[in-house]
C-alpha cells in the first residue's frame, strides 16, 4: 500500500504518531467543550451574578484551554519526533542505497535528481507524516461526529445537508487525478534545474575559459522560467478544483441555517436542535474545507515518494554474494580466463587471457578507447564480465565479498576525484584510522609529501572538490597515496602519472620498488617510461591483447605498437644520443 | 583562504539584523502592484466574513421567530452569494500569491546564479559544490512563502489588530489595557526564546546544507568509495550528519511549536482577567442603575479572542521570519560575495590579439605571504611557442591561468600586444583565447554539443571539421549514434583520452588567438597525439602557444623553453641552446635519456 511504505520507515517510532493522534482528538474534544464553559459563565454566573462561581468556573475553563494546548503541543512535537526519524532511517537507507550502484547506475542518473531524490522529496514524507496524516485524521473524525449527532437528531435533516457531499467527492477526485502528474512533472523540472546549476557550478573552470557565462545564463533561464511556468501550473490546477469543493462546503453550511430555520418554522426541528446544529457548523466545514488541500498536498507526496522508491528499489548490478570465499592472505594471483565484456551490442574486451604473478608488475598500453580501463576495472568488480572470468588467489572475483576483494585492491582511478576533505583524511581514505606514520610514508612513496609539507596547512590543508585548487600531478600523486596507504596486495595504477614530470615518476617507480612487500602492480599508461621497466608489458588494441612481453621482447616487433610509440617518444632522443656523445 | 569541507559549518559574520530584512524588498518592491491588490482582496475578505454571524443572528433572533420561511431563503441566497464572492475573492488573491512567490523564487534565484557566473576560481575552490548548490536551490525555495503570504498576513493581522484595538477602547479603556497586559507576558517568551530559536534554526539550515554536500560529493565519488570499501565508514559518517540535522530540526520545533499554544493560554488568561476584574475590581463601571452591564463585557471579551487571534497568527509568522532569515542571509552571502576578477571601470575591449605577451615582474600569491610566481618577467613574439616545464607546483598552471586573467596578478602587470590584461575586458580577452585545462568538463548533452560549446554558431559541418582535424573523428564516428551519442554528467562512459579528444575539438572550434594546451594530451595515445599536433599545428600556424606537458617530444617541438622552477624563470632557450648550458634542462633531458639508454644496452636491443 502506498502510504504503509512511508508509515513503516517510522519503526519503533510509530507509537510517537499514534500518541501524537490521540492528543490530537483529546485537543478537538477539549476544543469542542470550552466554549460551553464560557457560555456556562456567562449564562449561570454572570447573568445571575452569581459571582462566588466565577473563580471555580474560570479555573476549570483556563485548566481546559491549558489541557488543549498541552494537547496540540506534545500532539505536534511527537508527530515531528516519529517523522524526523522516518526521514532519518529512509535518508540514511537510500544512501546505502547510493552507494551500492555501480557505474552503469550513475551516468543513467543524474545527479541533481539522486540529490533531490535524497533531500527534497523526503522532506514531502517529512510533511506528509507530521502535518497531513493528522489532518486527515481530525477531518475524517469531525466528520463522523457531526454526522453522527446530525443522525441522532434528525435524518431527513441530515439527508439534506450532506447532499453535496458527493459532488464534493467527485471534484475532490479529479483534483486528484489532475494534480498529480502536474507535481510529477515540477518535481522532474526541479531535478533538471538542479542538474544544469550542478553542472555549471563543476564546470565553472570551462564555462570562464570559453566565456560562456551568458550561454549558462541563458540555459539556466529556461530551465528556472520551466519551473515556475510548471509550478504555476500546478497550483492553478488547485486554484481550479479547490474553490469549487469550497463552495460545495459553504453551500452545506447555507443549506445548515436555511433548511434548518425553515424545518424550525415547519416545526420538523426544534430551535434549540438548530442552535446545536449550527454549533457544531465547524465540525462539517473545516473538514470539507480541508479536503481540496489535502488531497492536493498528498498527491504532492505521492509523486514524490514514488521518486524515493525508484531509488529505493532500483535494481544493483554489482551485487555481494552472501558468502565470502575470501583466503585469508590474498597473495596478488591475478588471473584473467577467456574474458569477454561487452556494453550493449559493443564489445570492449574479447577473449582476454592474462595471468600475473604475485609481486608482479604488468604494464599496459593501447590506444585511446581500447578497452584498458574496462581490463581492469573487472577486478575490483566495477563492472562483472559478459563471459569468462577474472580469478583472484585461484578463486572467483565474484565469490569474494565485495568489502573483502576490494580491500584487497587498491587503485587509482583516471579520473582523480578528491573529497573536499584535509589531504590527510584524503590519504587515509581507504584507511581512516590508520596512524599518521602511515599517511606520510605512502605520500613519500608517491613523492606528494614535498609539496603536501610545503603547503601552508601541511596535511590539515583541505582541497576543493575533485582536488581542484591543486594541479594535475599534484591530485594524481595524492590520489597514488590513497592507495598505497591500503597496503593491498594489488596496486592497479590507471594513467596515475600522466600529469607528472618523468623525473618525479621515476623516483615514484623506485620508490615503489623499494617497498618491502612488493604489491601486485599494474600499471596503464600512455607513456613508454612509465611502463618500460615493468615485468611484462601488454598491448591492448581494439579489446583484444596484441603483444605481450618485456620491453627488450616487445622492442624487437619492428611493426608493432609498442616499437611504434616507443620510437614516437624516444626516437628523437635516440637519435639525440648519438649526436650527445659526440659533443 | 579559508576554505571550507562537508562537516564545518559556514559560519557567518553578520548577526541577524534588519538591514539583510529589507534588502528582501528589492524583490518584494517589483510586485508591488500585486502587494497591494493581494491587501486589497484580504480586507474585502475580512469585511465579507463579518457578516456571517450577523445573517446567523438575524435567521435565529428575528426570522424564525416570525416564521418568515421566504425571508429567511432569500437571506439564505445572500448568504450563499456572500460566501462564493468570498471564495472567489480568495481564489485571487491565491493566484496573484501564486504568481508573485514563482516569480520571487525565479528572480532571486536568477541573481544568485548570475553572481556566481562572475565568481572566480577561488570561490569554487573553497568550498563543496554541495554548499553552493543548496543556495541556490533549497533554499531559494525556502523563502518564497514568507516573502509573498507571511508579510502581507503579518500587515494584515496588525491592521485588524489595531481596528479592534480601537473598538475595545469605545467599550472600556481599563479593561482594555487587561487585554493589553498580556502583550508583555507574551513579549517576554517571544525575546526569551529568540537568541535559541534563531540560532537552532541557522544551525538547521547548516546542518542540512552540510548534510547535502556530503550527499553530493559521494554521489559523485561513489566509485572511490567503493574501491576503498569505505561504504561502511561513510554511511556512518552520513548518519551523523543526519542525526545533526535531526537535532536542530526538533529542538527548533520545541520553541516554534511553543508559539501558538503559549499565545492561545495568554489569549484565555487575558478573557479569565476580563471576567475577574469586571467583576472584581471595576464592578462600579459596569453597573447602571444597578443593573450589571453584562453586554459590555461580553463584547470585551469577543474582542479580546478577536485581538489576539491575530497575535496567534503573529507568532507563526514570526517563526516563518527566523526560518526565512536563516535562508536569506545565506543567500545574501553569496551576493555580496566580492567579484575578484572584473572587468574595471572604463575597461575597453582587446583588440584582435597579434600575439605578442609579456609577463613583467609579475608577483602571484593565492594566499597571502605565499607567493607562488615571484616577479616573473618573459616576452614572447607573435606566433612563438613555448614550452612550460619543471616540477609539479613550481607556478607552470599559474602562468597560463594568469594569461586568461582568471586570477589578478598581486604584483606586475600582464600584457598582450601592450595592453595589460587589467585594463581589458574579460570578454574580449578570453574570447580569443583556447585554453586547454587539464580536467575535461564535458556537459551533458551530446558530443556535438560539447563541441560546439566552443562557438555556439557553428554549424554541425564545422564542429565535425575540428573533430576531424584533431582526430577525435575516428572514434566519435564508430559510435552507433556519432555525433549525437548522448554524454552523461562530466563525460562518464568516455575514456579519458576521448574526453580529451572533444575538448580540443572545442577548442579548436573556437579559433583562438593564443592557443594554452595544459597537460591537455597527457591520456591520448601517442600516436593520436601525434596526429593531433600536427593538425593543430597547421592550424595554429602564426599563432601564440604556451604548451605544458611532460612528453620530451612535445617539448622539443617548440620554439621556445622555460624552465620554471620554485615560482621563478630557471632557465628559457631553444632546446639545443638549454642542452648546450647543461643546466636543469639538460639533467631533466639527460635522465631520460639515461633511463632509455640503460634499458636499450642492457636488453641489447637498439631501436
Amino acid at each position: 500500500m502506498n502510504f504503509k511504505w512511508a508509515y513503516d520507515w517510522m519503526g519503533k517510532d510509530k507509537w510517537r504518531l499514534i500518541v501524537s493522534l490521540v492528543f490530537d482528538i483529546v485537543g478537538v474534544a477539549l476544543m469542542t467543550i470550552e466554549p460551553y464553559i464560557f457560555s456556562a459563565i456567562v449564562d449561570d454566573v454572570l447573568m445571575p451574578q452569581a459571582f462566588e462561581k466565577l473563580l471555580p468556573m474560570l479555573g476549570l475553563a483556563l485548566a481546559i484551554g491549558v489541557s488543549y494546548m498541552a494537547c496540540r503541543y506534545f500532539c505536534n512535537i511527537l508527530a515531528e519526533q516519529a517523522s524526523q526519524n522516518a526521514v532519518y532511517e529512509l535518508k540514511s537507507a537510500l544512501f546505502k542505497k547510493l552507494l551500492k550502484q555501480s557505474g552503469d547506475f550513475y551516468s543513467s542518473n543524474r545527479t541533481g535528481d539522486l540529490i533531490n531524490k535524497c533531500t527534497g522529496d523526503v522532506e514531502m514524507v517529512n510533511f506528509f507524516l507530521c502535518w497531513c496524516i493528522p489532518r486527515w485524521v481530525e477531518s475524517i473524525l469531525m466528520l463522523l461526529f457531526a454526522l453522527i449527532v446530525f443522525l441522532i437528531i434528525s435524518p431527513l435533516y441530515t439527508a439534506v445537508l450532506f447532499a453535496v457531499t458527493p459532488f464534493s467527492l467527485i471534484f475532490a477526485t479529479k483534483l486528484s487525478r489532475t494534480v498529480r502528474p502536474a507535481f510529477s512533472e515540477a518535481r522532474e523540472q526541479l531535478s533538471r534545474l538542479n542538474t544544469v546549476v550542478q553542472e555549471n557550478i563543476s564546470g565553472n573552470r570551462v564555462v570562464k575559459a570559453f566565456v560562456r557565462e551568458n550561454y549558462e545564463l541563458e540555459k539556466f533561464q529556461k530551465e528556472n522560467q520551466a519551473y515556475k511556468d510548471i509550478n504555476i501550473r500546478a497550483n492553478m490546477i488547485w486554484l481550479k478544483y479547490g474553490p469549487i469543493i469550497d463552495s460545495l462546503a459553504s453551500i452545506m453550511t447555507v443549506l445548515n441555517l436555511t433548511v434548518g430555520g425553515v424545518m424550525v418554522v415547519l416545526g420538523q426541528i426544534t430551535l434549540g436542535q438548530l442552535t446545536l446544529f449550527l454549533g457544531l457548523a465547524w465540525a462539517l466545514n473545516e473538514p470539507m474545507l480541508m479536503l481540496g488541500q489535502l488531497i492536493n498536498s498528498t498527491q504532492r507526496f505521492l509523486a514524490s515518494q514514488d521518486k524515493i522508491r525508484d531509488l529505493y528499489y532500483s535494481s544493483v548490478k554489482v551485487e555481494s554474494p552472501d558468502n565470502d570465499e575470501c583466503p585469508e592472505n590474498v597473495t596478488g594471483h591475478i588471473e584473467f580466463r577467456d574474458v569477454t565484456l561487452s556494453y550493449g551490442s559493443v564489445k570492449v574486451l574479447d577473449g582476454i587471457t592474462l595471468d600475473i604473478k604475485p609481486g608482479e608488475t604488468v604494464g599496459i598500453m593501447g590506444p585511446t578507447g581500447s578497452g584498458k580501463t574496462s581490463l581492469v576495472s573487472l577486478i575490483p568488480r566495477f563492472i562483472d564480465v559478459t563471459s569468462g572470468s577474472v580469478l583472484l588467489d585461484g578463486v572467483d572475483v565474484r565469490k569474494y565479498k565485495l568489502q573483502s576483494l576490494r580491500k584487497n585492491v587498491g587503485i587509482t582511478m583516471q579520473d582523480v576525484f578528491l573529497f573536499s576533505d584535509t589531504v590527510e583524511s584524503n590519504v587515509a581514505y581507504g584507511v581512516p584510522d590508520t596512524p599518521m606514520e602511515n599517511v606520510i610514508e605512502s605520500a613519500v612513496i608517491a613523492d606528494a609529501d614535498e609539496f603536501v609539507s610545503k603547503m601552508p596547512g601541511g596535511y590539515d590543508t583541505i582541497g576543493g572538490e575533485r582536488g581542484t585548487g591543486l594541479s594535475g600531478g599534484q591530485k594524481q600523486r595524492i590520489s597514488l597515496a590513497r592507495a598505497l596507504a591500503k597496503s593491498a596486495p594489488v596496486l592497479i595504477l590507471d594513467d596515475t602519472t600522466s600529469a607528472v614530470d618523468m623525473e618525479t615518476e621515476q623516483k615514484i617507480q623506485e620508490r615503489l620498488r623499494a617497498r618491502d612487500k612488493r604489491a601486485t602492480t599494474i600499471i596503464i599508461a600512455q607513456r613508454v617510461s612509465s611502463v618500460m621497466t615493468a615485468d611484462k608489458i601488454i598491448i591492448l588494441e581494439d579489446g583484444k591483447i596484441t603483444e605481450s612481453g618485456t620491453h627488450a621482447q616487445l622492442m624487437r616487433n619492428k611493426n608493432g605498437y609498442y616499437h611504434k610509440t616507443c620510437v614516437l617518444q624516444h626516437g628523437a632522443l635516440e637519435e639525440e644520443m648519438v649526436g650527445e656523445e659526440g659533443a | 583562504m579559508a576554505r571550507n569541507k562537508f562537516n564545518i559549518d559556514e559560519e557567518l559574520d553578520v548577526p541577524f539584523n534588519w538591514e539583510q530584512f529589507k534588502r528582501s524588498f528589492v524583490y518584494i518592491k517589483r510586485y508591488k502592484k500585486l502587494v497591494i491588490l493581494m491587501i486589497t482582496f484580504s480586507v474585502i475578505a475580512s469585511v465579507l466574513n463579518l457578516l456571517t454571524p450577523k445573517i446567523q443572528q438575524t435567521v435565529i433572533d428575528k426570522l424564525i421567530p416570525q416564521g418568515d420561511i421566504k425571508l429567511i431563503v432569500i437571506l439564505g441566497v445572500i448568504f450563499l452569494a456572500i460566501n462564493l464572492l468570498n471564495i472567489f475573492i480568495g481564489r485571487a488573491r491565491s493566484k496573484i500569491s501564486v504568481n508573485m512567490s514563482q516569480s520571487l523564487i525565479t528572480d532571486i534565484r536568477t541573481d544568485v546564479f548570475e553572481h556566481l557566473q562572475k565568481l572566480g576560481f577561488d570561490y569554487y575552490d573553497s568550498r563543496p559544490h554541495g554548499k553552493i548548490l543548496t543556495r541556490v536551490i533549497n533554499y531559494v525555495n525556502s523563502v518564497s512563502e514568507f516573502l509573498t503570504n507571511g508579510l502581507v498576513n503579518a500587515l494584515l493581522s496588525v491592521l485588524n489588530m489595531v481596528f479592534i484595538l480601537f473598538f475595545m477602547f469605545s467599550i472600556s479603556t481599563k479593561l482594555t489595557l487587561v487585554v493589553l497586559a498580556g502583550l508583555p507576558i507574551f513579549m517576554i517568551y517571544v525575546v526569551a526564546t529568540k537568541k535559541a530559536q534563531r540560532r537552532f534554526r541557522q544551525l538547521r539550515a547548516n546542518k542540512q546544507s552540510n548534510t547535502t554536500a556530503y550527499l553530493s560529493e559521494n554521489i559523485n565519488g561513489a566509485k572511490v568509495t567503493q574501491a576503498f570499501a569505505r561504504e561502511e565508514y561513510n554511511e556512518k559518517v552520513y548518519d551523523g550528519l543526519l542525526e545533526e540535522t535531526r537535532k536542530y530540526y526538533l529542538r527548533a520545533c520545541y520553541l516554534g511549536h511553543g508559539m501558538w499554544p503559549m499565545s492561545a493560554i495568554i489569549q484565555r488568561l487575558v478573557r479569565a482577567a476580563i471576567y475577574i476584574c469586571a467583576v472584581y475590581a471595576f464592578r462600579h463601571d459596569f453597573i447602571v442603575d444597578g443593573v450589571f452591564q453584562l453586554g459590555a463585557i461580553t463584547a470585551m471579551t469577543t474582542y479580546a479572542v478577536s485581538f489576539w487571534a491575530p497575535m496567534q497568527q503573529l507568532g507563526n509568522i514570526y517563526n516563518q521570519l527566523l526560518d526565512t532569515m536563516a535562508y536569506l542571509e545565506r543567500i545574501f552571502q553569496v551576493l555580496d560575495e566580492p567579484v575578484t576578477v572584473d572587468d574595471q571601470p572604463g575597461a575597453k575591449d582587446l583588440p584582435e590579439i597579434k600575439g605578442k605577451v609579456d609577463f613583467e615582474k609579475v608577483l602571484f600569491e593565492y594566499e597571502k605571504g605565499v607567493p607562488v610566481l615571484k616577479s616573473v618577467s618573459f616576452s614572447v613574439a607573435p606566433g612563438e611557442s613555448i614550452a612550460l616545464v619543471g616540477p609539479t607546483g613550481a607556478g607552470k598552471s599559474t602562468i597560463i591561468n594568469l594569461l586568461s586573467r582568471f586570477y589578478n596578478v598581486t604584483e606586475g602587470e600582464v600584457l598582450i600586444d601592450g595592453h595589460n590584461l587589467a585594463d581589458v575586458t574579460l570578454k574580449s580577452l578570453r574570447r580569443q583565447m583556447g585554453v586547454m585545462l587539464q580536467d575535461v568538463f564535458i556537459f551533458s548533452g551530446t558530443i556535438i554539443d560539447n563541441i560546439r560549446y566552443g562557438r555556439l554558431d557553428a554549424t554541425d559541418e564545422e564542429c565535425i571539421a575540428a573533430a576531424k582535424a584533431v582526430h577525435a573523428d575516428e572514434f566519435i564516428s564508430q559510435m552507433e549514434k556519432g555525433y549525437y551519442t548522448e554524454t552523461k554528467e562530466r563525460g562518464e562512459g568516455l575514456s579519458a583520452g576521448q574526453r580529451q579528444l572533444i575538448s580540443f575539438a572545442r577548442t579548436l572550434l573556437s579559433d583562438p588567438r593564443i592557443l594554452i594546451l595544459d597537460e591537455a594530451t597527457s591520456s591520448i595515445d601517442t600516436n593520436t597525439e601525434q596526429l593531433v599536433q600536427s593538425g593543430i599545428a597547421a592550424l595554429l600556424k602564426g599563432r601564440t602557444s604556451f604548451i605544458v606537458a611532460h612528453r620530451l617530444s612535445t617539448i622539443k617541438n617548440c620554439d621556445r623553453i622555460m624552465y620554471i622552477e620554485a615560482g621563478k624563470i630557471a632557465e628559457q632557450g631553444s632546446h639545443s641552446e638549454l642542452m648546450q648550458k647543461r643546466g636543469l634542462y639538460y639533467k631533466l633531458y639527460m635522465s631520460q635519456l639515461n633511463q632509455l639508454r640503460e634499458l636499450t644496452e642492457e636488453d641489447g636491443v637498439v631501436a
